[in-house]
């Protein structure tokens, strides 16, 4: 099934006028968290890398790519080393120490008023909430912002209408926890070259790459769900 | 906030035993031991079976913990119907025995839902519980995985029917994102249906730091890997006796 996002070019509806894609006041914080492995707790695993692009309206306004040196003896997969292109020693000679970049991820998320990512229900949040937790501090009230780009993508594909008077967390739980359908991709790569993205492809899975396809793509989904 | 221990009999839930030892050693830690070690004289075990039942009884006799067995299980619109719509109607309740009649009861509510309702898992129905239904047991709904959390939190389509009892909801916070959008279901159940809410928490491992060897223990039976666990939300270090403790000082 070929899957095209559709921009819109409709009149403004007065109705619609509180919807986010009109909205330029709101700052988005895109964020992606590249990982030792997939577990979701830190007694296994660590972000090596925490990549963050802040929005305002359409308007890119910031940026920030921190490569993170932990003090573990936890090592890389070799699945994320590969599908990553993990670099050791770049990540050895630019890594920050965790707790000195944490006030300014946490600024940012803080003061973000939304937080978006690519499967950031299922993945990114875990990462952020184990960070935090190390850190001592309170996540819970980052939740009420989460966007997932994957599941908007999914529930659109799945024809999982949202009601804009229903809780979005809640219809994004409900599309997360839908079973995936085999024919249906929802990957940033494939939903962005089904609707003709211009992007340099070759190097996804660098977590500043991958966010910048994710903010084209969150452009045209914007205009798909009425949020 | 009343702590809800599940053991190794729940096959693949719980690296907890219920062995009768005086300390701990190199082996699995026991429910039994972390009760006398902390002078908690009742226990409430909740199961997802019945198999525990006999070494649950003798230990706790023996060494005079009263038992509260409640089973965690499976209930659904229609036992007959075994579809895969009907997955979406199913939610877990927790009945609990107060006495011998009460188990009895009970044992024949599992033995119908594992021979009759089974569909991947064994299942009773809201009609079979209410015709056995007797003043032996207590109904109550478990916070995670109850008609409250999949109608919330996965699409389902539960539709309770507690005519003939008052159930008893439970609460809890693992430090899991979504708890709070059930929270807000269940306070509103709760008041629009004059319900008791009790605090609980589902305990499976004791330390936060046995997290590590549980989560191996769910891999192994998911035959996944630490790496690729593939296991929902599978992320708090809270379901352990430790959290308990610390929430309970």
């Amino acid at each position: 099934m070929i899957f095209v996002l559709k921009v819109g070019n409709r009149k403004i509806n007065k109705m619609d006028e509180h919807l986010l894609r009109y909205n330029k006041d709101k700052t988005f914080v895109f964020i992606d968290c590249e990982s030792l492995n997939l577990c979701l707790n830190f007694c296994h695993n660590l972000p090596w890398q925490i990549a963050m692009i802040k929005i305002q309206g359409d308007k890119k306004i910031d940026q920030k790519n921190f490569y993170l040196k932990w003090d573990t003896n936890l090592k890389i997969s070799q699945d994320a080393a590969r599908i990553t292109r993990y670099d050791h020693k770049k990540v050895q000679k630019e890594g920050y120490d965790p707790k000195e970049v944490f006030p300014t991820i946490k600024d940012w998320l803080d003061h973000a008023d939304y937080i978006v990512g690519h499967n950031i229900i299922g993945y990114d949040i875990y990462l952020i909430k184990e960070y935090y937790q190390y850190m001592n501090c309170h996540w819970k009230y980052l939740v009420k912002k989460l966007i997932d780009t994957n599941v908007i993508i999914k529930g659109i594909k799945n024809n999982m209408i949202y009601n804009r008077n229903d809780n979005f967390l809640e219809y994004q739980y409900k599309v997360y926890h839908t079973k995936r359908k085999k024919a249906i991709r929802t990957s940033l790569s494939s939903v962005a070259k089904e609707s003709g993205i211009e992007h340099d492809y070759e190097a996804l899975h660098d977590a500043m790459n991958d966010l910048d396809l994710n903010v084209k793509v969150w452009n045209k989904l914007k205009w798909q769900i009425d949020i | 906030m009343i702590p809800l221990f599940k053991s190794h009999y729940s096959l693949g839930r719980s690296i907890l035993t219920l062995e009768d030892k005086e300390q701990e050693d190199n082996y699995p830690d026991s429910i039994i031991q972390i009760c006398k070690a902390n002078n908690i004289n009742a226990l409430c075990l909740v199961e997802d079976n019945m198999s525990s039942f006999l070494e649950a009884y003798t230990n706790t006799s023996k060494t005079n913990i009263s038992l509260s067995y409640g089973l965690r299980i499976s209930i659904t619109e229609s036992m007959e119907e075994k579809t895969e719509d009907s997955i979406a109607k199913t939610s877990k309740i927790i009945i609990f025995i107060k006495n011998k009649k009460g188990y009895q009861t009970l044992t024949k509510l599992y033995s119908i839902g594992a021979k009759t309702g089974f569909y991947y898992e064994p299942r009773i129905d809201y009609d079979l519980l209410k015709k056995h239904w007797n003043e032996h047991l207590i109904l109550c709904i478990p916070f995670y995985d109850s008609f409250i959390f999949n109608n919330a939190l996965r699409s389902n389509i539960c539709v309770p029917n507690f005519s003939f009892t008052k159930p008893i909801l439970f609460v809890e916070n693992n430090n899991l994102p979504f708890e709070d959008i059930v929270n807000e279901k269940l306070l509103k159940f709760s008041e629009e249906n004059n319900l008791q809410i009790l605090k609980t928490k589902s305990i499976f491992y004791n330390k936060k730091t046995d997290f590590k060897s549980y989560l191996t223990f769910r891999c192994i039976n998911n035959r996944s890997t630490l790496n690729k666990p593939e296991l929902e939300h599978m992320t708090s270090n809270d379901f352990c006796f430790e959290s308990w403790k610390q929430e309970n000082k």
